[in-house]
């Protein structure tokens, strides 16, 4: 494998595309669409690559295939977002599971940005990664978790 | 309590604190009940937030992304690297020892090429459900064994070109499904598939060439 394939094909990489794609799409399918069109492109594109670090070169990637394939996208139909049925004892997991969704959606890309890289990534790594200070991280990361709190009702327990 | 009590509070859950802050931040915990609230509030949020990246959507999506990259590695190496040294090489009369040489490499790279290049694999299993039942004897542990069954399983639902079988181990039924092709040569097939029990379900991959069989489980 050339070294460019090496870093492409990396599990850290893949965890991360994958989180940034699951927090866009909130959908698998949807995911697996964007990640896998993404490692295309970047194939595709290698040549475009500097040679340094791959991770923002990929995450941009990653970020204009979304814009793209919203733009191509129909509105849902109505309905599409009611929860699907369940048996009983599945209800309330679904319920919630749905309410973290929706908080979820509720954040600003950058907030969802930011918490997804937090899966796999030290503040440093992430100030690194969006050229920012660690402290500067630290401020969106906790506007971003009390954002998703207040959504889910934690504040008031 | 402040905005710097906060982030010192959430960093302390990200593990991102050095032992002097780590000191600090606990004596407030356990002085504070505004700030010891806070944590549990945190506690909640992060295990949210960690639900949705370690939901089984995501443990399916890493077996699908996972499955795609491994599928696409032998293919780059071979059309990205190798392709572009043997033209490098046709083209460099230092290196080109004689054409009957690099004629015999082409051969040799132009077969290889074309054995990895993609080509669409149909799925070839079509057959009946295949059913087959186990005794568990005393002595022997279950969860050893299991695999093993499951393992022999598949490669006679295989050998019996059957997509669909039902493994009666004990007292309990697993039901296998064999869902995708994913490798076809002359000498490696690979199955995807994935088994339910009790509600649960097992992802596999599962891979037989001439000699030898194998099964991997991915969730």
């Amino acid at each position: 494998m050339t070294n460019f394939e090496s870093m492409l094909f990396s599990d850290g990489l893949r965890v991360k595309l994958m989180n940034i794609a699951m927090s866009r799409t909130f959908n698998r399918f949807d995911a697996e669409d964007l990640v896998q069109t993404t490692y295309l492109k970047a194939i595709e594109k290698q040549d475009q690559f500097s040679g340094e670090k791959i991770d923002p070169w990929i995450v941009t990637i990653l970020k204009n295939t979304f814009i793209d394939s919203t733009r191509k996208k129909k509105p849902d139909l109505p309905g599409d977002d009611l929860p699907e049925l369940t048996e009983d004892g599945d209800q309330e997991n679904t319920l919630l599971e749905r309410d973290r969704d929706m908080c979820f959606e509720k954040l600003d890309e950058v907030e969802r940005d930011v918490i997804a890289m937090k899966q796999t990534m030290s503040y440093k790594e992430i100030a690194d990664f969006l050229q920012i200070k660690a402290s500067s991280v630290r401020v969106k990361l906790l506007r971003a978790k009390e954002k998703f709190m207040i959504c889910m009702d934690f504040d008031n327990d | 309590m402040t905005d710097q009590d906060k982030i010192l509070i959430m960093s302390y859950l990200d593990n991102e604190l050095d032992a002097k802050e780590i000191s600090e931040i606990e004596l407030l915990i356990a002085s504070d009940s505004d700030a010891q609230d806070y944590l549990n509030q945190l506690k909640m949020t992060n295990n949210e937030v960690d639900a949705f990246f370690n939901s089984d959507d995501m443990k399916l999506l890493d077996a699908s992304i996972s499955e795609f990259v491994e599928s696409f590695k032998p293919k780059q190496a071979a059309s990205f690297v190798n392709f572009s040294n043997v033209l490098a090489g046709f083209f460099t009369p230092k290196q080109a020892l004689s054409y009957s040489f690099t004629a015999a490499l082409f051969l040799v790279v132009g077969l290889f090429f074309q054995d990895l290049t993609y080509k669409e694999i149909l799925f070839d299993l079509n057959g009946d459900i295949y059913e087959k039942q186990v005794f568990i004897t005393r002595g022997v542990s279950v969860n050893v064994g299991l695999k093993d069954e499951i393992h022999a399983m598949i490669y006679e639902m295989v050998q019996n070109n059957s997509p669909e079988g039902n493994l009666t181990y004990g007292s309990s039924v697993y039901a296998i499904f064999l869902e995708d092709k994913t490798i076809e040569t002359d000498s490696l097939n690979c199955y995807a598939g994935q088994y339910f029990i009790a509600g649960e379900n097992q992802e596999f991959i599962f891979c037989e060439s001439q000699q030898d069989t194998s099964l991997i489980f991915i969730n």
